[in-house]
């Protein structure tokens, strides 16, 4: 009952704030209601799932485990945090003219933003294959037009090579879904063929190992160009650089682990069908180089959010190692880490995009003094930066020890792979914090007026971090420990995916 | 009501009418022309895709044929005439990759589509759960490569959408001959999502060449590193 309120409700607000575009404190209004009653019914339904397990809907067409409950908190919970600061983030770029439609283009990014979070929503829940596939498709092109949203030349760049790169990178991976159809009709016959996920995971084992291993990478490299491995992840850094930073903070925290849990649902399915390891090494394989690769471009960035992108480069990477080593473990950490970034992420988005108006610009080079000018906005990017690249106590160094000790408890590939990204991790860490040190201390610069530093910004500094809070609590909470029901969804997340599970005779 | 071999007959034809319209759309020079091939592409797709139809005879597939016809044949193409006659650019496409190497490098990608087909078209992929078309396979993967060489080395953003729905055709194809098609509802998803994809890469097309003055990619050089 949650569900179907969940997945109804994200449109209507879309509609409502774009049709209120001209009465302001109404179209907040509804669109903190909106974001508001997701979060609560989101929380519902993963609260549900984890009391009572994993549950079809709607005779089949959806269907919520573990996976898709963390997935769905997650997402309405970042979600509704970017439309609750988008409301003084878009008020300050209308009076800045930066808006090319003016108040009827503040309607324009509300809907959007809705819809984008419904998108995502709907995709995590679906139980058949295909549709997720569908639903993956519809994440990038509701998310487009929020990409080129200030139609600069920049953000129009960003948003073609978007949209142009990942539907190629989709289209690849519909051929991988089409092979996985072909294997569930050999295996099957006509009438029981399915790409529902609740059939091919109690029948995974019947499946032809050559066709799923071939169908898997189709998916990997397709879905992957979404996720950001590298080397497919060309786009990504401008995406996530060009829109704006609530949007920002929504495509690097929870669209690619939407498009890790495409491939997840694949692999678990490969790695049944297979009884082998290919599967794992080759989600190995992309996390090792996209952690490798996103390295230099850390060190050498000149851009704020470029950084924060190719950060995000690095953590996807992280992700897939984690799960690419697999096992309860590897599980547990991937999905704890996929949580801890997207909360640590999202708000270093925030922030980012708070400094970025304060000072017109968003190189670092060009930055000085944001503790004095906002001490609050300087300290958490300072506290987002430490977290981002795992000091303690932070989640993300829970997690990324964990990922680290799975790894090096595994097989020779996984301990390669587990001491390379230990050593990496480090490097980052000099990184970044070499350049948030540089943003963050000294003095603002003696051309840079007063007044815009000092902040003659419609909100205080506390309203501003107010709707931050609960995902800063997470962000310390779960450095010193995951609460338990929270870790029992984790590991019945691992139950869910793992093999052994899904070779159970039933 | 078609019979298997019938079907399987008019599918391997409309493959081999793919592969030359996918190769005569490497040699086009003229966008309105490259749109036309893309038109007579989505034509033979709907005409296996009514063959399928006719085999089955079930509402869903009919349905499917209908769909085909209307986004592939003609919202898509129309979509992409309306944008060319409202942006001011020339209508000849540019290359990156002049048209004496493009047909050699072509006609390569055709035979690896053959050779990769090799194996599955005697084996594993029998016609037990599609239609006996040898050459769909083939086809749909040249179709898949084909599109790719399009997006890769042509500059103007119209063509590279060409190119992409070359390539949707391509997997199309490999679905209606290899499983006879997806599951109906997943198949509408994915025509809503292709119709709605063209229009947004031509709404951001037409935004591009309002600002750029253009709708060459390779001036979409600004953000680097």
């Amino acid at each position: 009952m949650f569900l179907s309120l969940l997945l109804a409700l994200p449109p209507i607000t879309a509609l409502v704030c774009r049709l209120l575009y001209r009465k302001r404190r109404a179209m907040e209004a509804v669109n903190v209601l909106g974001a508001l009653t997701t979060v609560a019914l989101a929380l519902g339904v993963a609260t549900d799932i984890a009391r009572h397990g994993s549950h079809e809907f709607a005779g089949g067409v959806f269907y919520v485990d573990a996976l898709s409950a963390v997935m769905l908190a997650v997402i309405a919970i970042v979600g509704g945090t970017a439309a609750l600061v988008s409301i003084s983030y878009i008020q300050h770029d209308l009076d800045e003219r930066l808006i090319p439609d003016g108040r009827r283009g503040v309607g324009w990014y509300y809907l959007g933003l809705h819809i984008f979070l419904w998108t995502m929503l709907v995709t995590v829940c679906l139980n058949n294959l295909g549709l997720l596939w569908v639903g993956i498709e519809a994440t990038t092109l509701a998310s487009a037009l929020l990409v080129g949203f200030y139609r600069t030349k920049a953000a129009l760049e960003a948003a073609w090579k978007y949209i142009i790169l990942c539907t190629v990178g989709i289209t690849i991976a519909l051929f991988g879904v089409l092979l996985t159809y072909y294997a569930s009709l050999q295996a099957a016959g006509t009438g029981a063929a399915s790409l529902n996920w609740t059939a091919l995971s109690h029948g995974a084992k019947g499946l032809d190992p050559t066709m799923m291993r071939l169908a898997f990478v189709f998916v990997l490299v397709g879905f992957g160009t979404k996720a950001g491995f590298a080397p497919l992840h060309t786009w990504l850094a401008d995406a996530h650089s060009q829109a704006p930073s609530p949007i920002s903070a929504m495509l690097s925290a929870v669209l690619l682990p939407c498009a890790l849990y495409g491939i997840l649902r694949f692999h678990a399915i490969t790695l049944a069908a297979t009884g082998t390891t290919f599967s794992s090494n080759l989600l190995l394989a992309f996390g090792v180089f996209s952690v490798v690769l996103a390295v230099p471009f850390i060190v050498v960035q000149r851009d704020l959010k470029r950084l924060l992108a190719y950060s995000s480069v690095e953590h996807i990477g992280l992700m897939a190692v984690a799960f690419g080593i697999g096992g309860p473990l590897g599980i547990y950490a991937g999905i704890l880490h996929l949580v801890n970034h997207a909360v640590t992420k999202a708000l270093l988005f925030f922030a980012a995009g708070e400094i970025g108006q304060r000072f017109g610009t968003r190189r670092i080079s060009a930055i000085r003094g944001v503790i004095q000018a906002s001490p609050l906005v300087g300290w958490l990017l300072l506290l987002g930066v430490l977290a981002i690249t795992g000091s303690p106590p932070t989640g993300i160094f829970i997690s990324e020890f964990t990922i680290a000790g799975a790894g090096l408890a595994g097989d020779r590939v996984q301990v390669a792979a587990g001491v390379t990204i230990v050593l990496l991790l480090g490097v980052v860490f000099a990184g970044m914090l070499f350049h948030a040190l540089r943003l963050v201390y000294g003095a603002p610069e003696r051309k840079a007026e007063r007044g815009a530093l000092a902040g003659e910004r419609k909100i205080s500094d506390l309203a501003w971090i107010a709707p931050l809070v609960p995902l800063l609590l997470v962000l310390v909470l779960f450095g010193i420990i995951v609460p338990a029901p929270i870790s029992r969804l984790f590991e019945a997340v691992a139950t869910t995916l793992s093999p052994v599970t899904l070779n159970a005779l039933r | 009501m078609l019979s298997l071999e019938h079907a399987g007959m008019v599918i391997d034809v409309v493959a081999l009418g793919l592969l030359g319209l996918g190769l005569a759309g490497v040699l086009v020079k003229q966008i309105p022309v490259a749109i036309g091939f893309l038109a007579l592409q989505g034509l033979l797709l709907s005409f296996a895709a009514g063959s399928a139809a006719s085999f089955e005879m079930d509402w869903r597939t009919w349905a499917a044929f209908v769909v085909t016809l209307g986004v592939k044949v003609i919202a898509i193409p129309g979509l992409l005439w309306f944008i060319l006659n409202r942006v001011a650019i020339q209508h000849e496409m540019e290359t990156v990759v002049g048209l004496k190497l493009a047909f050699p490098i072509a006609i390569g990608l055709v035979l690896l589509a053959y050779w990769i087909s090799d194996p599955f078209a005697a084996s594993t992929l029998s016609s037990a759960h599609g239609f006996d078309a040898p050459n769909a396979l083939p086809a749909a993967l040249a179709l898949l490569f084909l599109g790719l060489f399009t997006m890769a080395t042509r500059k103007k953003a119209l063509t590279q959408v060409i190119g992409l729905v070359t390539m949707e055709n391509g997997i199309y194809l490999a679905a209606l001959a290899v499983t006879r098609g997806l599951p109906s509802a997943v198949e509408f998803g994915i025509a809503m999502d292709v119709l709605t994809g063209a229009a947004l890469m031509a709404l951001v097309a037409h935004e591009i060449n309002q600002l750029f003055s253009t709708i060459n990619t390779d001036r979409l050089r600004t953000l680097r590193g």
